[in-house]
């Protein structure tokens, strides 16, 4: 993997790869990666998920871009939906920005890339009806475009 | 496959059969196979210790033939012990993916240079896995990885 990337993060990483290959979860997919950045900053990895059947997304596939920095996986990565489809979904901003607590605040090091893609199915499983949230035309206005610069009010666990 | 390999593929072939003749085939080995066993040389330093071709003949009870010795010398042996932590946990660190028998993806060498800890959740990871979070997460509360709950270490307490 990337040389100036630091060996421990890019083994961990690396081991991740290895185990969702080895058990792989339904509806959850690596795309492409690792990708190494010019500057050996990070590493990017697009995961590929499928609305779960019997959800409002059943039959949508989304594109999941993770980055991991050099502090991976003491610090949560960098998770954005990319591309042309970004679910229509309360926590899920038109950017690709997604208010999850556990991107956030609540990451643990035991988390892995795998464990996310289904906290994110999950999220989507749950939402009943397809909409933005409520201040969307703000925050893509004005967010950074690392959604880690965004202070996140985790203030709805319902949907 | 070298010529040490090789003789001791030998020696473990005459061994079993050695042993077959004693248990099952009273009989004895041939000639032939005798004077195998008797070729048969384990010995590189020259410095046996045990030679058991030096004790008087034993012969079967029964039918009064011979019964073959082994034909070992044994010049050197190294006693060979494996090792544990002493964790109930399951085999790989929650933080590093790594097995507990292994270290730490910053260490080279597993053991006392990269040992585990336990916390009072009972949950274990290499130690310097967990001094890794608990620094990162800074003026937070210091929270066990797995189970969220306030970090404590056993051994500390």
């Amino acid at each position: 993997m990337a040389s100036g990337f630091p060996v421990s993060s890019a083994r961990r990483i690396h081991k991740e790869l290895v185990a969702l290959q080895a058990e792989s979860v339904p509806g959850v997919t690596l795309k492409s990666g690792p990708t190494e950045s010019t500057n050996d900053k990070f590493i990017d990895i697009v995961m590929e998920i499928k609305g779960a059947e019997g959800t409002v997304y059943n039959g949508e596939t989304f594109d999941l871009r993770f980055r991991m920095n050099e502090r991976y996986p003491f610090e949560s990565p960098e998770v954005v939906f990319q591309g042309a489809s970004v679910p229509l979904h309360p926590h899920v901003y038109s950017n690709g920005h997604i208010c999850l607590s556990i991107l956030g605040n609540d990451w643990s090091p035991a988390l892995t890339i795998q464990s996310v893609c289904l906290s994110i199915v999950s999220m989507l499983s749950s939402c009943k009806e397809k909409k933005r949230p409520p201040d969307d035309q703000f925050y893509v206005r004005t967010a950074s475009l690392n959604p880690k610069h965004t202070r996140w009010m985790y203030h709805d666990d319902t949907v | 496959m070298n010529t040490r390999q090789k003789r001791l593929c030998t020696y473990k072939d005459q061994l079993n059969k050695d042993v077959q003749v004693v248990t099952d085939a009273p009989s004895g080995p041939t000639s032939a196979e005798l004077s195998a066993v008797e070729d048969m040389d384990v010995d590189e330093e020259g410095n046996e210790k045990i030679r058991f071709n030096d004790k008087p003949d034993v012969f079967h009870p029964k039918t009064g033939k011979r019964i073959p010795k082994l034909a070992v010398k044994i010049t050197e042996w190294r006693a060979v012990a494996t090792w544990r932590w002493k964790c109930a946990e399951e085999d790989d660190c929650g933080i590093c993916r790594s097995p507990f028998s292994a270290c730490c993806n910053d260490c080279k060498f597993p053991g006392e240079e990269c040992p585990i800890v336990v916390g009072k959740c009972s949950h274990t990871f290499h130690v310097h896995c967990i001094q890794k979070w608990l620094q990162s997460q800074q003026q937070q509360r210091q929270t066990c990885p797995m189970c969220r709950q306030d970090w404590k270490d056993v051994s500390k307490a």
